[in-house]
């Protein structure tokens, strides 16, 4: 049942980030390796992770993380030191934990293989637990009747079919500690029998109390059993007090349940101590209908919504589904933000009645003091709600210095590597998306610019070399420096390779910071040769176009011999753009104000093409007509305007029909039926309602490329026909 | 089953280790009833018990009710040994309302 319960997703969101903790503290023990705080925290994780693994049906990470949470455990008692070695295979075991959490159904036979060879790297930490299976497999005749359910084992044999749900009422004899039998000794084996929640009630007489025999034993003991083993095993277990003591097992419910829902199940026999069998039976009824009624109306609810996510029948849906689905919906937020939203939306419903009563009294200067304030309310709401998808970029920062442990150990370099501002917030969405981008550039600065620890002696600097990631904010943006103090760039080895490639001529004057800027250029690469890390083609170009689909910018600087920046610059969220509006015929568009560099007008006669060319500053640019572009309908005017943008050094200029001026737009996305539509990224809503479509410039560039490209073809083609 | 008293200032702690089963258990309710009647701040440290049996866990939680009824509360030191977590876990003595918190602050439970 474990895979329909909505918790599921919560539990998958909890873990991730249970184990980013988990990485960030296994990373400060290594700095650190006599910080018990950490290796408590460390555990705690691992724990928890394991707890919650076999409460919603996660069964291998329960199994693996049983002795890896062991091993900790060692760790915690002082039985174990922390050691590199532990680290790293703590580690391991982090990743492939997350593995196994996302691993699309169960887990399969590669990832269990790959637990068990993690298990027995573990096993070297167990030394107790290895010489047990050893003695357990020398003597395989003496084994006992074993049963699993989630990754536990019980002593007993499993019955075919679902696991059952057991009450066990036992009230002891009081004299029954004379007949040598302990209760709780019987109580520990049917723990041994299945998952037991056990309920100590009824009469225990006071310390002082003259009847008081401390001999005998005194109450009652309820049992709500999830066991794999038969009733017979459990009657068994009382099968030598059975007659003196009162023992009643009854099997309540075939089928599982999670052990939260053993403890309410339990916890509904309190009182009913005195009661009989058949009261008892009833509030168990009672409370176990309640149960599966919230689980089967939490299954439908589930499906449904898997339904409605992915167009699919609920029927078809892969039952672990909602486990990755919720990796990218769900979000943490601070319940301080919530709060100040809801107060907001309070302060709305006071500021619509207030005008309601304007609006009946005809009061038009109310009506402009409820402008005013809505005004106010609204800006500080906008702010409140875009701060909801805030995230601190520290979140990501424990990634990469696990990255650079990694690569520093394969590429055998010795670096330091340093993250500040980790509390700079950042949306939700750029935070998943400059990841990647940042992870490629570190691994340029490790492999291609921190040299090897000799090579660095020999030029007179620290072994260790250092890498520095900040972020901070600046203006409405924010800020992320990459700097290292490796080798730095060598200008004269960027210009060679820029000319071998034919992206700059012999003899060209160009600067630096131009030469430098190449290294964005598609397919460059300046490594002698490619490694694991990097080189292999996908380049800075890359990182350049992902940064810039943000719509952010990066630069670079480089001093020979003594290190390379890299500066990133982000805007602080997608959901909100500065454009300019333009009109073409009746439809009113947005060109994104990152994008634009300037407005030209052109006079036209005759039939125009979709592009053309257009001479701006003394170079022809080409120019696009959205009106034929995206064929709208109307007149062509003989005077049109053109904005002109840029995307990765090329301008090209719209022609549109009229200019309306800069406008902050909300972006609302497309609905999935209107993916397929090029050239537009999304739409706003005007202030008089009607609806402007963003320009996806980057693509439009694209497109405008693509037809340049295919012309000059044709008219090579054409030429050498001629000939 | 050995059993020591420290004294600091009102604080009165009752250590009590070795094996405590049903053969000391009159012995150690003398020890409690002693205790008890020595003031209400009593504590008891369990972490040297090496086996336990229903009649210590029933004297635990005689202790604790006998203590609540005179708004006292039975208070733990030291850390809790594993043949009493376990006892205490498997027969539901650690999940009675008075002796909870006794049996609080262990984080691993299986």
């Amino acid at each position: 049942m474990s895979e329909i319960d909505p918790s599921i997703a919560i539990y998958v969101e909890e873990t991730r980030e249970l184990l980013a903790e988990l990485e960030r503290g296994l990373l400060d023990l290594e700095n650190d390796p006599s910080d018990m705080e950490r290796v408590d925290a460390c555990f705690r994780a691992m724990h928890t992770i394991k707890g919650g693994g076999a409460m919603f049906g996660f069964e291998e990470i329960s199994r693996f993380t049983h002795d890896v949470e062991t091993v900790l455990d060692r760790v915690r008692a002082g039985a174990l030191p922390v050691t590199r070695e532990l680290l790293t295979l703590t580690l391991a075991a982090k990743d492939h934990i997350l593995a196994l959490l996302e691993a699309p159904a169960e887990a399969g036979p590669d990832l269990r293989e790959a637990s068990d060879a993690l298990l027995d790297s573990f096993a070297a930490f167990l030394p107790e637990a290895r010489e047990e299976a050893a003695e357990a497999q020398a003597s395989p005749s003496q084994q006992h009747p074993t049963a699993t359910l989630d990754g536990e084992t019980y002593a007993c044999e499993a019955e075919p079919g679902p696991p059952s749900i057991y009450w066990v009422r036992f009230r002891p004899a009081p004299r029954i500690l004379h007949s040598g039998n302990d209760p709780v000794r019987l109580l520990a084996e049917c723990d041994g029998l299945g998952r037991a929640r056990v309920l100590r009630h009824g009469p225990m007489p006071d310390l002082d109390a003259p009847d008081f025999d401390p001999e005998e034993t005194y109450g009652v003991f309820d049992v709500i059993v999830r066991t794999p083993c038969g009733g017979n095993d459990l009657r068994d277990v009382f099968i030598f007090v059975d007659g003196d003591s009162d023992v009643l097992v009854e099997r309540i419910h075939r089928g599982t349940l999670r052990d939260a829902d053993l403890d309410e199940l339990v916890r509904a026999l309190a009182g009913l101590d005195a009661a009989p069998p058949e009261v008892v039976l009833d509030a168990l009824s009672q409370a176990l209908s309640a149960k599966l009624a919230f689980i089967t109306e939490a299954k439908a609810r589930v499906a449904e919504k898997t339904a409605r996510l992915t167009g699919a029948e609920p029927s078809k849906q892969r039952q672990t589904a909602p486990s990755t689905a919720a990796a990218s919906t769900t979000l943490r937020v601070d319940a301080a933000r919530l709060d100040s939203v809801v107060n907001m939306a309070g302060e709305l419903v006071i500021l619509q009645s207030r005008l309601r009563q304007a609006v009946q009294a005809r009061d038009l200067d109310a009506a402009a003091a409820v402008d005013e304030d809505l005004e106010r309310l609204t800006d500080a709401m906008r702010d409140v709600a875009l701060g909801l998808r805030m995230l601190p970029i520290g979140t990501v920062f424990s990634q990469f210095t696990r990255l650079l442990r990694d690569l520093s150990a394969t590429l055998g370099k010795e670096v330091d590597f340093e993250a500040r501002g980790g509390d700079t917030e950042l949306d939700k969405t750029v935070i998943d998306r400059i990841k990647d981008p940042l992870v490629h550039i570190l691994r340029n600065s490790l492999d291609h610019g921190v040299e090897p620890p000799d090579a660095r002696e020999a030029a007179g600097k620290p072994r260790r070399g250092r890498i520095t990631l900040s972020a901070s904010h600046s203006g409405g943006n924010v800020v992320i420096a990459i700097v290292d103090d490796g080798r730095g760039i060598d200008v004269a080895a960027v210009r060679k390779k820029a000319v071998e490639r034919g992206l700059l001529p012999a003899d060209a004057d160009v600067s630096e910071k131009e030469i430098l800027e190449m290294i964005f250029a598609p397919g460059f690469s300046t490594a002698e040769k490619i490694s694991d890390i990097s080189g292999r083609g996908v380049g800075m170009d890359v990182v350049k176009r992902n940064i810039e689909a943000l719509r952010g910018m990066v630069e670079l600087e480089s001093v020979l011999g003594q290190g390379t920046t890299v500066t990133i610059k982000l805007p602080l969220t997608l959901a909100i753009i500065d454009g300019f509006s333009v009109v073409v015929g009746g439809d009113s568009f947005i060109v994104p104000l990152v994008n634009l560099r300037g407005f030209q007008e052109r006079f036209l006669a005759g039939e125009t093409r979709t592009v053309e060319n257009m001479e701006r500053m003394g170079e022809l640019i080409p120019v696009v007509s959205l009106r034929r572009l995206f064929d709208v309908p109307g007149d062509q005017p003989g005077y049109e305007r053109v904005v002109v943008t840029e995307v990765e050094g090329e301008m090209v200029g719209f022609c549109v029909d009229k200019v309306v001026g800069r406008q902050q737009a909300v972006i609302k996305s497309l609905d999935d039926c209107y993916r397929h539509l090029k050239w537009i990224s999304g739409t706003t809503i005007n202030g008089d309602g009607s609806i402007s479509l963003i320009l996806d410039v980057p693509q439009l560039v694209r497109f405008v490329r693509g037809q340049e490209d295919s012309r000059l073809h044709a008219a090579r083609a054409s030429r050498t026909l001629t000939q | 089953m050995e059993l020591h008293q420290k004294r600091e200032g009102d604080r009165l702690t009752l250590a009590i280790s070795g094996k405590c089963t049903v053969e000391h258990a009159a012995a150690l309710r003398a020890a409690l009833l002693e205790a008890v009647s020595a003031g209400p701040k009593l504590g008891l440290d369990v972490s040297g018990v090496e086996e336990a049996d229903v009649t210590f866990l029933q004297l635990l939680l005689a202790t604790a009710l006998t203590m609540e009824r005179e708004g006292a509360s039975l208070r733990r030191s030291g850390a809790l040994c594993e043949a009493v977590r376990q006892a205490a876990h498997v027969s539901g003595f650690d999940q009675t309302p008075p002796l909870q918190t006794f049996f609080a602050d262990e984080e691993r439970d299986g």
